[in-house]
């Protein structure tokens, strides 16, 4: 089981999101509402696993994942966004993340990227 | 759809009242099959299968049967099959009404050509609405102006039936020169041009669609439903990118926002559609 940050600047989203984490058994240790407030909690707490919202005012998930990086080569994260958003993913990919999920939550898709990120963290 | 546009037509004009319109849609409810059940009773995909198109559906803006037929787990003679199996919602939905004993089968062509007299609609358009195609009717709600927000409405509409509501339907849209509402929500997508796309509160619609995306029985207006129903709006807005994207550049979507007063769309060009969402209406905005 791991231990989760989750940063999305939607109360809604990181309620959805504890919730489908929490029923798989894995436990939530920390919520940030942008990116400057994950980063800092990630620096407090130590998740497994962060899972990192792209569309977020003031600092975006793009810039958080390179803070998040450039402080934690081995930090594992799971971008968290809507369709359509490739260049964006790209860029993601470039900076390290380690896997995405595709809003509007569907709870197996979430389950599932957190076990495939929690496995490579194991190797 | 057919049967919510027509069934509200006829409460309307007293042809029918609500709670005759109540019972019929509720009991039609439980007679129809969906698609995924009958192809999976006829052996054609397995449940797992079906159970993964509905995941895949709720992501992305396309129909169980296409998305059956791009995995290759299906072909568009079987798709067809099933179609059929399935039946027309229109002629169940007349059926319903006759066994109802609330109308006469051959009265049914007399409110068929009321609607479509007073909607300004050709035959043709009426062959659409009983067609029950979403993907047909919604273009009808449309006023000629609005041709450009077509796909950005359709993506929309049919977001909201797979994700909160299937039972959704679309009222008369019409072209605004501002929208100045109190509740509402809103996001900015910039590429080639910037639109920025909206939801209005109007009589309780955005409430059922936050509560079902925020998993969450609100039961009065406040700043968490307005945050569900922002997330909901920048997921459609992300289908919206991704059909643009294919076609043209990449829409990149600004952080939505939403207002419990003083909400505000601007834009050179406004449209304006209700929707009614478990029955409660709501307006869809989309600006340019
Ligand atoms: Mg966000």
């Amino acid at each position: 089981m791991a231990k989760i940050l989750i940063v999305d600047d939607s109360k809604t989203s990181r309620k959805i999101l504890r919730g489908i984490l929490e029923g798989a058994g894995h436990s939530v240790i920390g919520e940030g509402s942008n990116g400057e407030e994950g980063f800092l909690k990630y620096k407090e707490l130590h998740p497994d696993v962060v899972t990192l919202d792209i569309t977020m005012p003031t600092m975006d998930g793009i810039e958080a994942l390179q803070l998040l990086k450039k402080e934690d080569e081995n930090a594992k994260v799971i971008m968290i966004t809507a369709l359509g958003q490739k260049e964006k993913m790209i860029q993601a990919i470039k900076y390290g993340a380690s896997e995405f999920i595709t809003k509007p939550f569907e709870d197996d898709d979430v389950i599932n990227a957190v076990q495939k990120v929690m496995e490579e963290k194991k190797v | 759809m057919v049967e919510y546009i027509l069934g509200n037509y006829m409460v309307s004009t007293g042809k029918i009242s609500q709670k005759q319109l109540d019972n019929i849609l509720d009991k039609q409810d439980q007679v129809r099959v969906k698609l995924g059940l009958i192809a999976v009773s006829e052996g054609m995909i397995t449940q797992e299968q079906a159970e993964e198109i509905n995941r895949l559906q709720s992501t992305c803006d396309k129909r169980f049967g296409d998305i059956a037929i791009e995995k290759g787990y299906m072909t568009q003679v079987q798709l067809e099959k099933i179609l059929k199996m399935q039946g027309n919602a229109y002629l169940i939905f007349v059926q319903s009404l006759v066994d109802a004993e609330v109308l006469k089968a051959e009265e049914m062509e007399n409110v068929i050509d009321s609607f479509r007299k007073e909607n300004g609609y050709g035959l043709s358009d009426m062959e659409i609405i009983k067609s029950d195609d979403v993907e047909k009717i919604v273009p009808l709600f449309l006023p000629t102006e609005a041709e450009e927000f077509e796909e950005a409405i359709g993506i929309a509409v049919r977001a909201i039936i797979r994700c909160i509501d299937r039972h959704t339907y679309p009222g008369k849209a019409e072209m605004v020169t501002e929208v100045l509402e109190d509740q509402m929500v809103s996001q900015k997508l910039e590429g080639k041009t910037v639109k920025t796309t909206g939801f209005v509160e109007a009589e309780g619609g955005m409430l059922e669609l936050a509560s079902v995306y925020g998993r969450e029985a609100f039961e009065g207006m406040n700043e968490d439903v307005l945050d569900a129903g922002a997330e909901f709006l920048n997921c459609i807005n992300g289908m919206y990118s991704a059909t643009i994207s294919a076609k043209e550049s990449e829409l990149e979507l600004m952080p939505p926002e939403y207002f419990m007063a003083g909400g505000k769309i601007t834009g050179n060009k406004i449209c304006r559609i209700p929707l009614w969402v478990k029955n409660k209406k709501l307006y869809f905005v989309v600006a340019e």
